[in-house]
């Protein structure tokens, strides 16, 4: 599973690239161009977060498509490797990315305003918030996953079938995510603090959605594993 | 070592295979022939476990194709499959690390039998390398069950060559072979049996010597008669 993972890896080495190099990019130039760094700090996230969501839904899709349209499906298929290990290698490395970027967006502009620190916040917060965004933002991984490798199974209406389940699936969330979040409604939420002479705000995130969407999203990866072995090429 | 029984494969709107029952026996090297669209490809793929029967059964070493068969199976597609990013070197350190019946000694020989040049990026590589390439990541393993598609298809007569040469001389005999081409005359002498298929059905199934005898010509030339061509 290493070795796919390096390859997973070694495949994504240009967006890699790329999203350290946008992230750094629009961070430093908020630094320069910008006389506040307070506001340039977080002008640059929510700039660059937006994106980020479609981002990682389209390259959950993206890593898999790509083995399709470049033939090499072929290869990995001729591997003796069980389907949960070319599902997670390809999820691990868009959570990555993902945990990449946040940690670019958030941890650059936290260096930045050293030593003055004008948000007032600790080195810790900074870590609580790139963990928390980063792993609201796979959450949604596995859902486009899940509904492109059962597109697969129609190869002419793929496209279609892909949205159709995709849609389905969003539903079936919607519909069981009050009874997945009381099975989480006892877990202490996340608190963030931000202290500063000018303001002071401590927000405590509610995580029995996210847990609720984490299990949601396991179940849709474990069927997806065990459906990609049945998949043809 | 190959059962299929019934085995029937239709594609929306194609029958690409069509009630194929057959057996080949272990350590045989047999020859799958038939033009461009007579299910050869999809016979292949239906062993590796890439595609799934409509009806009937398929098994390799009693064992449904999968995973688990692809340990001691080694397959070589039709078309370009391999990480046109990867150095050469690297996509065969990557390709053998899944197998623990690769042979450094067997790639050795076979690395200059064909020509294999390691420093090179695999985009980089001619078709015809890239060819030898793929044939080489199957050729140097130790498997039990070779799976090679058309590996001559489309490819130079120097490569052709070269990659006859690499067939010759990395098998030891106990292997069992589906060696699939419609390009016959080059590769005829290596069959022990021959499989014609037409309009995805076995047309022939036979000893390839048996066949000679009984038709008094090679099997390029029952080809030839078998097609019309």
């Amino acid at each position: 599973m290493n070795n796919l993972f390096v390859k997973e890896l070694r495949d994504e080495m240009g967006w890699i690239i790329g999203i350290a190099g946008f992230v750094l990019g629009v961070n430093l130039l908020m630094y320069l161009f910008s006389g506040n760094r307070f506001i340039s700090s977080s002008v640059s996230l929510a700039i660059t977060s937006t994106p980020m969501y479609l981002y990682v839904f389209l390259k959950s899709i993206g890593v898999f498509k790509d083995e399709w349209d470049r033939n090499t499906i072929y290869t990995l298929f001729s591997l003796p490797i069980r389907g949960y290990e070319i599902v997670l290698t390809k999820i691990g490395v868009v959570v990555l990315e993902v945990f990449l970027y946040y940690t670019l967006a958030l941890f650059v502009p936290y260096i930045l305003t050293l030593p003055e620190n004008p948000l007032g916040i600790s080195l810790y917060e900074v870590i609580k918030m790139i963990v928390f965004f980063s792993m609201t933002a796979s959450l949604i991984i596995p859902f486009p996953v899940f509904a492109y490798i059962v597109g697969r199974y129609s190869p002419k209406l793929k496209g279609l079938v892909t949205f159709g389940v995709l849609a389905g699936t969003g539903i079936l969330y919607g519909k069981i995510l009050p009874l997945l979040r009381q099975i989480f409604s006892t877990v202490p939420g996340v608190t963030i603090s931000i202290h500063t002479t000018e303001i002071e705000i401590s927000k405590t995130l509610p995580l029995d959605w996210f847990f609720a969407t984490l299990l949601f999203g396991l179940i849709l990866v474990y069927i997806s594993s065990l459906l990609i072995e049945k998949v043809e090429v | 070592m190959i059962e299929a029984i019934e085995l029937t494969k239709i594609y929306p709107g194609v029958e690409a295979l069509s009630d194929v029952t057959l057996e080949i026996k272990k350590g045989s090297f047999v020859g799958l022939v038939g033009p461009n669209g007579s299910g050869k490809s999809t016979f292949l793929k239906l062993l590796m476990g890439m595609l799934r029967p409509t009806s009937g059964t398929v098994t390799i070493d009693y064992r449904k194709p999968g995973w688990k068969t692809r340990k001691f199976t080694a397959y070589v597609p039709e078309i370009d499959t391999l990480y046109s990013w990867m150095r050469v070197e690297e996509c065969i350190g990557w390709y053998s690390s899944y197998f623990n019946d690769w042979n450094k000694k067997k790639a050795e020989m076979l690395q200059s039998v064909l020509g294999i040049k390691r420093f090179r990026k695999v985009g980089e590589l001619s078709r015809g390398f890239r060819a030898r390439l793929r044939l080489f990541l199957a050729l140097s393993r130790d498997a039990k069950v070779f799976l090679l598609d058309e590996p001559l298809s489309g490819i130079d007569p120097a490569s052709r060559e070269r990659i006859e040469e690499a067939i010759v001389k990395s098998l030891e005999g106990n292997e069992t072979v589906i060696f699939s081409t419609h390009i016959v005359k080059e590769v005829e002498k290596l069959f022990d049996s021959v499989i014609f298929l037409k309009e995805g059905a076995v047309f022939l199934h036979r000893d390839a010597d048996e066949l000679r005898a009984e038709y008094g010509k090679g099997i390029e030339e029952i080809f030839r008669e078998v097609y019309n061509e």
